[in-house]
């Protein structure tokens, strides 16, 4: 490949620093992001996603509940099981009929809602850990936490300091910014509201929680801001270490009502692949079907990814769509990459 | 040998411009990764269309009749003669859908149907001939079984039947029914249809007419990678031969609704089959890549896997599209594909030329 890597303007230059270790300014992630050739801006990010997991993909058996029922502003993809609204009755049936051991971890966001303030995400942690003691508890976006925060008057500190003692285990975390249909392109504000979470991030380090990170993108954007958003993302990362998983999203919103471009398998393919290069210091970068599709999430783990997301398990509905672990590890397999069970491999250490 | 000097050792024999053998293919198929896979593809696509376009046509599929006796059980589109829901659509319908395509800048038709026993020779010719009577358009149409099947039934050898029908107004012939050219498989899935010889006889025969016409493999039903590197040998054979084939366009089986069932494979394995078809096939032109089954992402990173050629805007084709497959893109999404993807858009004619 290295020859072919040589021919892209600057390519020799990016090859050295990729095999080196080096880091990739945000102005060689650009370059990467418009050159024609797809394939080697692939084979640089398959060097450095190899010399992090090898021929791994991870994925995790998860359940995903939306306790409010209301649309996730900060995540395309928990967007999606917005549309039932379970009653707490409800979803605490949900949490009786889950396996303990076939699901691992549970994935838990809502649309954010005033009713429910601090000591309501704190019982609903407090629930599932008498209920489910052996279950990871991945839950809450930023805008959740801000919500709960705003109500109860308390710091982001207190507010994870809570969260922790009721038995969370990691944040979901998700999009640093919000999105709604009305202003899905307004660059400045997505900005600004990255910087308005960044004393999150820092609480949560201190609280020793870690969680994901996504970037949510609309098929039209300019490269130039997406490339400036993941090296914020990779500055904060620096300060902080918490991300854990990167995911690059297109935009979508649960309604038809509102028409988004379609995205190019090229552009998806870049955001893994450029996400890979920017993101040195994070180990994970998702590529996961829920996002792209079987296909391309198949395609994805030779541009970079090496996570696929959850298996999603019975009881859980994600738009009609459930891939459960053997079909999941079985096309993992087909692209000649080993799966690897993220949370076995968690609890066995 | 290690599996990965094997692979090293063919990519180097392969850029140096020799051709490879099925073996060769094989091990790629086996041992050689997507991105691996896709630089050698995109080699021989700068080699034999250095230019950075991506051309496509503005036709027609016009499904004539799904009136069809010969029952293959991949087949989610036919109708066995007698039953309610077949058709043969009038020469009104036919004109009707024509003017449409005409009227948007369209130039081809692509016209295909099932093996009706009521349609003979003289159906065809008149059908045709009042085409060309009524409009300026390419007609691209029918298939091998077709062809075999109105021989058969006009007592005619399937060389006179040709030459007839393109004096009546067919121009070239799609590659259809190509499915995978192995006895083996076409038994399995298609017991009643024609052969690899046959297949294979009908293209020549049209060769020599001075015909050109498409090739096209189906993968993915009970097919095993053998077979397929198979089907390509016999493609690249007969092109030799005869040099008649403008492009070959692969796609995987559609399951949905037919009564072979099975599952659909997926679009990482279609773009390694589309590669080493653009690798194999060295003396065919264009690989016409596949959105109406892949969708439009896996179809326009086919465009670094070999493909040169997005197939037609129009879509209107019921015997993919009733077994699942219902993607669709208008001429500005697909001109916006090819543009994301850094190529120039150019609209072609059926013989793979520029035009406007
Ligand atoms: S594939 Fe063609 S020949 Fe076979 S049943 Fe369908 S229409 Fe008839």
């Amino acid at each position: 490949m290295a020859t072919e890597i040589a021919q892209i303007d600057g390519g020799a230059d990016l090859l050295l620093k990729v095999l080196s270790g080096e880091r990739l300014s945000a102005s060689d992630c650009l370059r990467l992001w418009k050159t024609r050739d797809l394939t080697s801006l692939g084979a640089l990010a398959n060097l450095r996603r190899e010399a992090v997991s090898g021929n791994a993909v991870f994925f995790r058996r998860e359940v995903h509940l939306n306790y409010t029922g209301l649309p996730v502003p900060s995540c395309p993809l928990c967007n999606r099981f917005a549309s039932r609204r379970l009653s707490p009755g409800q979803w605490e049936r949900s949490l009786e009929l889950i396996h303990p051991d076939i699901v691992a971890e549970l994935h838990l966001t809502a649309g954010a809602s005033p009713q429910f303030g601090l000591d309501a995400l704190c019982a609903i942690v407090r629930r599932v850990a008498a209920l489910r003691p052996s279950l990871k508890v991945r839950a809450f976006t930023w805008s959740e936490l801000e919500t709960a925060a705003e109500r109860e008057g308390t710091t982001p500190d207190q507010t994870l300091e809570a969260l922790v003692e009721a038995g969370l285990d990691s944040l979901a975390g998700g999009a640093l910014m919000d999105l709604t249909p009305d202003r899905p392109h307004l660059v400045g504000e997505r900005t600004a509201q990255l910087e308005r979470r960044a004393p999150w991030v820092a609480a949560a380090a201190a609280r020793g929680l870690r969680c994901e990170v996504s970037w949510v993108y609309g098929d039209e954007d300019d490269p130039q801001w997406i490339i400036d958003g993941l090296a914020r993302i990779r500055d904060l990362q620096d300060r902080w270490g918490i991300f854990q998983c990167f995911t690059p999203l297109l935009f979508q919103w649960p309604s038809d009502d509102v028409e988004i471009p379609m995205a190019t398998g090229y552009n998806q393919l870049r955001a893994v692949a450029v996400g890979r290069l920017i993101l040195d210091n994070l180990a994970r970068v998702r590529g996961s079907w829920a996002a792209l599709t079987e296909s391309m999430m198949q395609v994805a783990f030779w541009y970079g990814a090496d996570d696929a997301g959850g298996a999603v398990l019975p009881g859980d509905d994600l738009t009609g769509t459930v891939i459960g672990q053997e079909q999941l590890e079985e096309l993992i397999r087909g692209t000649g990459r080993d799966p690897i069970d993220d949370l076995r491999l968690t609890n066995d250490d | 040998m290690r599996n990965s000097d094997r692979v090293r050792e063919i990519a180097e024999r392969f850029y140096s411009g020799k051709r490879l053998s099925f073996e060769d293919g094989l091990d790629l198929y086996r041992h050689a990764n997507l991105l691996e896979l896709s630089q050698m593809a995109h080699w021989m696509r700068v080699r034999l269309h250095p230019e950075p376009a991506v051309t496509y046509i503005v036709s027609r599929n016009i499904n004539y009749t799904n009136v069809c006796w010969v029952r293959c059980s991949f087949c989610a589109f036919y109708r066995p003669p007698g039953s309610e829901e077949g058709y043969v659509l009038t020469k009104e319908v036919i004109f009707q859908k024509i003017r449409e395509m005409v009227d948007a800048g369209g130039i081809e038709i692509l016209i295909q149907g099932g093996l009706n026993p009521r349609l003979r020779i003289e159906y065809y010719e008149d059908l045709f001939g009042s085409i060309k009577k009524n409009f300026k358009v390419h007609i691209h149409g029918l298939s091998a079984a077709e062809i075999l099947y109105i021989a058969h039934l006009s007592r005619m050898t399937v060389k006179d039947t040709i030459a007839r029908l393109r004096a009546s107004g067919l121009d070239t012939i799609p590659g259809a029914g190509g499915e995978v050219l192995v006895d083996e498989v076409r038994k399995q899935i298609a017991p009643l249809k024609d052969t690899t010889d046959e297949w294979l006889g009908v293209m020549r025969d049209a060769h020599c007419l001075g015909m050109r016409t498409t090739a096209t493999m189906m993968y993915g039903s009970v097919d095993r990678a053998e077979h397929r590197l198979e089907h390509l040998m016999r493609v690249r054979e007969l092109q030799d031969e005869t040099g008649g084939f403008t492009a070959f366009i692969p796609w995987n089986y559609q399951p949905g609704g037919t009564e072979l069932g099975g599952k659909k494979t997926t679009g990482f394995e279609y773009l390694k089959m589309l590669a080493l078809s653009r690798i194999l096939l060295d003396n065919v032109s264009n690989i016409q890549a596949s959105w109406v089954t892949q969708g439009p992402q896996i179809a326009q990173l086919a465009l670094r896997y070999g493909a040169n050629d997005f197939g037609s805007t129009m879509f209107e084709e019921h015997v993919v599209k009733a077994a699942g497959a219902t993607f669709c893109m208008n001429e500005e999404e697909l001109k916006r594909q090819v543009w994301n993807a850094g190529y120039e858009p150019r609209r072609r004619n059926t013989y793979y030329q520029y035009v406007n």
